[in-house]
């Protein structure tokens, strides 16, 4: 058989690659383009700020919208630290060996469970041996146990990224481990664990399965966190398998999706900024 | 004798092992303040470990094991009671490639300082000038203080590193190789500066570069294979030397 002339075979590749990256943008244009399209006709200031009416036929999506952030807040606050935690854990304070090895084995395991998985599970613990009800406690938590592996596993692969020089120089200093990991290593590290984080929050700000059956479908705004809640992408799923009301389904998607750009819009910003000051 | 010639490092029979590896052996030597003395021998010849032994830098290193004594004015750096950061703190290093922070060039000479709970703003203010004027660099920074050490020259880069570790006052300066990422003429810098830096501190330098170890440095020590050959006065160990090896290597022989 011939071989193919290099620069044939470059060609060939130069197209292939562009049509895959072509092919996996325009899927994604054209989520977002027809969820905006079919959304943006009823998302009016009425929409985003009163409450729904007849089971979100008529009124608005504003207690949803509380609810997807409310609990999403809960979530990062318990799982930031615990999961950069982890991270650091992993990364400073184990030599490679069979515990860390365990570690690792056990957040990628968690990382590939469905997200129904963990709703059961938040259900079973959170909701019910806990006694803490439908809740936006129960369901932060469930959202938080659910992205740590993400959390563990960006912030472990930022933190192995610093440069050993970077704690060499700290330790030469005289510094301690705990000063050279706070002022050294996770200063350089955040980038990354930011984007980890950010990552995250597109997790649980868009989960349906885990939070339906811990935060509950309530439709009041929620004053507690021991309240019940429910949040934009669970108030989609019932207005769209419900048939309650199609084009208000297609404008609470809307906000959701404008949400998560605006969020991950002000994460990049804020670390231009960031990094504008440390380098 | 007179005091300041008692032995600021002393190392008996000390053994280096990376796993099974023997990377030091029986290496005995006493090393004198206020002087500059270079190790020089092939590479993979232990002078880097022998070098970052004395601050415990090869803890960091997994499966690295230390047997025999080495002590600093006296004391023993392995022994229990030693605390690592107070070592380290004491005998402060700088490394081969040029490793500031990605911060300013202020918050990196003022980093150990901080660390160590110094926070008066005029006591931290004094130390930033007399370090980087220690360094050297303080005419050429003292306007750009704010700015990302890492838009600095990679020379500047290593006067800064330098800087780093004056501020914490140290009494033995370690320099692992710290010239071989820079030009010719930051290397002069860097060799003028240690004549200086030595009037105040012990210093040590590894070194493979054979005439700067010749012209910077008062005392020598020849290392090969883990083992020290010899050690002396340099001039005397270039132009005299008492070992077969060490005459063969300066000579070019090998490595």
């Amino acid at each position: 058989m011939k071989r193919l002339n290099p620069e044939v075979t470059q060609r060939i590749a130069t197209v292939c690659l562009w049509a895959a990256a072509g092919l996996a943008l325009s899927v994604l244009a054209y989520i977002i383009i027809l969820v905006l399209a079919k959304g943006l006709p009823v998302l009016t200031p009425h929409f985003l700020l009163a409450s729904p009416e007849r089971m979100g036929r008529a009124g608005g999506i504003f207690p949803t919208i509380v609810g997807s952030l409310a609990l999403t807040l809960v979530a990062l606050v318990v799982a930031t630290p615990l999961g950069v935690g982890t991270a650091v854990y992993l990364t400073e304070y184990t030599q490679p060996g069979r515990l860390a090895a365990v570690i690792r084995f056990g957040v990628d395991c968690l990382a590939g469970v469905p997200s129904i998985i963990f709703g059961l599970f938040g259900f079973i613990f959170f909701v019910i041996r806990l006694g803490m009800g439908w809740s936006v406690l129960s369901g932060g938590l469930t959202l938080a146990v659910m992205i740590l592996p993400t959390i563990i596993r960006t912030a472990e692969e930022a933190i192995r990224a610093v440069p050993g020089s970077y704690r060499e120089a700290s330790f030469s200093a005289g510094a301690t481990s705990w000063q050279t990991i706070t002022r050294v290593v996770l200063p350089a590290a955040l980038p990354g664990v930011v984007t980890g984080i950010v990552l995250a929050i597109g997790r649980s700000i868009g989960e349906t399965a885990a939070v339906i059956f811990t935060a509950g479908t309530a439709l009041r705004l929620p004053t507690s966190l021991f309240a019940s809640s429910r949040t934009m992408a669970v108030h989609f799923y019932i207005l769209a398998r419900e048939g309650l009301s199609m084009p208000r389904a297609y404008g609470t998607a809307a906000v959701l999706i404008i949400l998560i750009l605006l969020i991950n819009t002000a994460a990049n910003a804020l670390m231009v900024r960031f990094r504008a000051r440390t380098q | 004798m007179p005091e300041a010639q008692l032995p600021k490092l002393r190392a008996r029979n000390l053994n280096l092992y990376y796993k099974a590896f023997h990377a030091l052996s029986d290496v005995t030597l006493d090393i004198l303040p206020q002087t500059i003395t270079a190790i020089i021998g092939p590479s993979g010849c232990g002078k880097s470990t022998l070098l970052r032994t004395f601050n415990r830098m090869n803890d960091l290193v997994p499966g690295a094991r230390v047997e025999g004594e080495v002590t600093l004015d006296g004391e023993d750096i392995f022994a229990p009671t030693m605390s690592l950061v107070r070592l380290r703190r004491r005998v402060g290093m700088v490394f081969q490639r040029p490793n500031p922070f990605p911060l300013s060039v202020r918050d990196n000479v003022l980093f150990g300082p901080r660390a160590h709970g110094i926070t008066p703003r005029d006591r931290l203010q004094e130390i930033l000038e007399a370090s980087l004027k220690g360094a050297g660099l303080w005419a050429d920074v003292r306007d750009r203080l704010d700015e990302p050490a890492l838009d600095l020259s990679i020379g500047a880069q290593q006067q800064l590193c330098i800087a780093r570790l004056l501020a914490v006052e140290p009494e033995v300066i370690l320099l692992d190789e710290p010239c071989s990422a820079l030009d010719p003429y930051s290397t002069l810098h860097i060799e003028e500066l240690m004549r200086q830096l030595s009037e105040t501190y012990t210093v040590l330098i590894v070194t493979h570069n054979m005439q700067q170890a010749a012209r910077a440095s008062d005392r020598s020590v020849f290392m090969l294979l883990g083992e020290l050959v010899e050690e002396g006065p340099t001039e005397q160990v270039f132009t005299m030397p008492r070992d077969e090896r060490t005459e063969q290597y300066i000579t070019g022989r090998f490595g």
